[in-house]
């Protein structure tokens, strides 16, 4: 597995904790969206040490005003086809002004990275080839778009006018 | 018509030489097929019974002659020199090799075409009244919401990857040309009490296993908040549309489970939380898409146009036949919309040579302003043939065997490719449609207007439901058999048609098409279509007519 | 697919029943038979047949799958007068073209 972050191979300093385990004192960690909804009353930890995992299946606007909670989001693909993922991202985004990591986990694929990164999704969990077969490449494919996204890059309708 | 400019032309570029990258890597074997698939698909490229089948989208159905001559360019280059004109304002090609898929769509871009998402859980083609502009009982122009949709709608980041394909089909005249109930989002131009023009939304139609007809979602939408509007029910859709099961994702399943209010009250919620600013369509905005459709130099009638028509009638009774059926009236003093068939019978409805699409591309200059309109009855309409001019314009298609006079008739029958080239097909449409139009066309001018529709198997591609007779491949131990139904309609009064009985062999389909037109053509009240008829009388006549009394 | 066939009695029946094994081509999709020996071929009448295809089904896709067989799978053919003839009218139109 290879984390991408902003473009770039990053390490990753977040733990995955199961449910079934307990929360480590200190440092960074995910959590399920499960075990956040029981015990968030007794989690005391910064956004910069928590991170949740959320289930596609949870609309976006639920996380809501806890999204200041968390420095880390991670959103889930079980497939290529399964597009829900996109949504939670742009709501995330939009609505709940969050600013922190979105990262993409699953089956994440490299064709699929520039769509995620316009609903703003900021990192990629990758298989290892990604590296050898130049996957990050596919984040410039496209320098021009037909619609506003999560993104600040310009979008063809503006550009047209002359405003970016 | 729409012209690419600069952004549209570079976006182009980049999506062939993304595309000429995934084939490079799935013929280098780093992509599986698994994983190439959704891929070409997005891209309009399937994989058939003989090769691939490469789907080519014509945007609201507009081709000017550069278009035309490309496209009989890739017939005879990469094809087998035919193409086939689909139920959705796409043409289709059957002979393709994925290793040249990247050169045709490098051509096609060439003439400002492609082939995005005409295929995939994705927004496909956005189509259109192909009288749009002309007709004489229209609003507004639908086309350029078309090209707003289409253009919005290309690679989006969110809705790239639905629960299912999601068709978009908009019109502006009271009289549906475009099939719009059968779509997942149908729009009409409307006026409102305060005059101003906006559209009527419509939801969840669709054909296939589950024939549902669209509902209204929003009486009156103003123009400038179409695609926030759209991009909310999107998101409705990807985030509580099926992934379970294939036969329940479409968006009209959705509909129906949550019921029409409850999907507007969602729908509407979206939009409510949504920052509608970055998408407000702007004046100028609309303006600028809209001076691309600008009706053309339109010139004065002729002073002879009458008499050169009348001596022609006279003179000709094929011609005649022709004006009869295939003209309509233009909105513009001078002018007709003429209908060329592509459903000579005996022939594979909607297919068309790579000399004809060249003869097409030839006469839409000599006869209209190089613009000719394909339609999803299959047959390709010429928006701007002078009165003057029609004689001469019949003269030319008749002598290359696309004279055939029979829009709205009998023999002009809708059908897919089915089992002659169709992986999905469970029987073949083409050969029933050919002997049905042959033996049909004898008694067509007495039937009137009469829809069939065939498609090879439930998917639906040939309409079948909403033919006023449909005809459906079944699959019975490897035999083809066929379900017959009746009543059904794609218009305004949109209906889904009743099966009369029990599916026959191929053989017996013109046989039971007679007993149920004899049985039409003996109860009909004066001016009444099909499904007219058959609300009135019920199933029986035509049931028993075809099996029987028990 | 075979299952029928498998679970019938080690008697000939019908002397004519085989199965082969088919796909695409992936640089062209054209329809391909599993010719034995890794080999594929654009003609059915080089398939090779047998009355059980799952066994040549094993065959030809044993190892990785052969990149350029794309959808692979069995299918039932008549052997008469020692040519193949697939049965069922999709694979006719498959192996030999459209009919109209
Ligand atoms: S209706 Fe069925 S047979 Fe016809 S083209 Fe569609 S999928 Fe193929």
């Amino acid at each position: 597995m290879v984390l991408v972050k902003n473009g770039q191979v990053a390490s990753d300093y977040w733990q995955h904790i199961e449910d079934t385990d307990p929360l480590p004192q200190a440092g960074a960690v995910t959590i399920s969206w499960a075990r956040w909804l029981s015990e968030r009353d007794s989690i005391t930890r910064g956004p910069s040490e928590l991170g949740v995992r959320l289930p596609n299946t949870i609309a976006a606007d639920d996380v809501g005003a806890d999204a200041g909670r968390f420095g880390l989001i991670t959103v889930t693909y079980p497939n290529i086809g399964d597009g829900r993922a996109y949504s939670q991202a742009r709501i995330l985004r939009s609505r709940a002004a969050f600013k922190g990591e979105i990262r993409a986990i699953g089956s994440v694929v490299r064709d699929q990275l520039q769509f995620m990164q316009r609903c703003g999704i900021d990192a990629f969990e990758l298989p290892e080839k990604a590296l050898t077969e130049d996957w990050l490449a596919a984040l410039s494919e496209f320098d021009l778009f037909y619609q506003p996204a999560e993104d600040s890059r310009p979008w063809i309708a503006r550009q047209r006018h002359g405003r970016n | 018509m729409y012209r690419y400019d600069e952004f549209d032309r570079r976006f182009l570029e980049e999506r062939v030489a993304q595309y000429r990258d995934q084939v490079r890597r799935r013929l280098i074997g780093q992509l599986t097929e698994e994983e190439f698939r959704p891929l070409r698909l997005r891209n309009g490229l399937y994989l058939q019974l003989h090769a691939y089948m490469y789907r080519i989208a014509i945007p609201y159905g507009t081709l000017s002659p550069a278009q035309l001559r490309m496209l009989a360019y890739i017939a005879r280059k990469y094809d087998r020199g035919y193409g086939h004109f689909t139920t959705r304002q796409n043409i289709q090609f059957n002979w393709i090799k994925l290793e040249e898929s990247p050169d045709i769509m490098a051509d096609l871009a060439s003439v400002e075409m492609h082939s995005i998402q005409t295929s995939g859980n994705c927004i496909r083609n956005t189509t259109s009244d192909p009288f749009a502009g002309v007709a004489d009982d229209e609003i507004e122009d639908p086309r350029p919401y078309c090209e707003i949709i289409r253009q919005w709608s290309t690679l989006h980041p969110e809705f790239s990857w639905l629960p299912r394909k999601f068709k978009i089909a908009v019109s502006a005249s009271a009289k549906d040309r475009a099939a719009v109930h059968v779509h997942d989002i149908g729009l009409y131009l409307v006026r409102n009490a305060a005059g101003e023009v906006g559209f009527q939304v419509l939801v969840g139609g669709g054909l296939g296993r589950t024939p549902i007809m669209a509902k209204v979602l929003r009486d009156f939408l103003p123009k400038q908040d179409l695609l926030s509007y759209l991009e909310a029910a999107l998101r409705v859709y990807n985030e509580y549309g099926r992934r379970d099961n294939i036969y329940k994702a479409r968006i009209k399943i959705l509909v129906q489970a949550l019921g029409i209010d409850k999907m507007r009250d969602a729908v509407e919620a979206e939009w409510s939380k949504m920052d509608h600013e970055p998408l407000d369509l702007t004046k100028e905005t609309i303006a600028g898409i809209y001076k691309h459709f600008a009706p053309p130099a339109y010139g004065k009638p002729e002073r002879d146009d009458d008499a050169v028509i009348n001596t022609a009638i006279a003179a000709d009774k094929k011609f005649s036949r022709w004006l009869k059926h295939n003209v309509a009236n233009h909105k513009q003093p001078g002018y007709s919309i003429a209908t060329v068939s592509l459903k000579p019978p005996g022939k594979p409805p909607g297919d068309i040579t790579a000399d004809q699409l060249d003869l097409l591309a030839e006469l839409s200059e000599r006869h209209g302003f190089g613009e000719v309109r394909v339609t999803h009855e299959q047959n390709v309409v010429f928006p701007d043939v002078r009165r003057g001019d029609l004689v001469a314009f019949y003269a030319s298609l008749a002598s290359s065997g696309l004279g055939t006079a029979n829009i709205g008739l009998a023999s002009d029958i809708i059908a897919c490719p089915g089992l002659d080239y169709c992986s999905l097909a469970n029987a073949r449409s083409i050969p029933i449609a050919e002997r049905l139009g042959e033996h049909l066309a004898a008694r067509e001018e007495e039937i009137g207007p009469m829809k069939i529709k065939i498609s090879g198997c439930i998917n639906a591609c040939g309409h079948h439901h909403v033919g006023h007779i449909g005809i459906l491949g079944v699959d019975k131990n490897g035999e083809e058999f066929y379900q017959i139904t009746v009543g059904g309609s794609a218009d305004e009064l949109s209906a889904v048609g009743i099966i009369v009985g029990r599916a026959v062999p191929s053989d017996e389909v013109n046989g039971a098409v007679d007993k149920l037109l004899d049985v039409y053509l003996a109860q009909r009240d004066d001016g009444e279509d099909l499904p007219a008829t058959f609300r009135r009388i019920g199933m029986e006549p035509f049931k028993e007519a075809v099996y029987g009394t028990r | 697919m075979a299952a029928s066939h498998e679970s019938e009695p080690n008697v000939v029946t019908n002397e004519t029943s085989h199965q082969a094994v088919t796909a695409n081509r992936l640089r062209d999709g054209i329809p391909i038979y599993f010719a034995g020996g890794g080999s594929w071929s654009p003609n059915i009448g080089d398939s090779v047949t047998a009355e059980n295809g799952e066994t040549l089904l094993a065959e030809a896709i044993r190892g990785p799958l052969p990149l350029e067989a794309v959808g692979v799978y069995v299918i039932e053919v008549r052997l008469a007068e020692g040519a193949v003839r697939p049965i069922g009218i999709k694979e006719q139109i498959r192996a030999f073209g459209p009919t109209a």
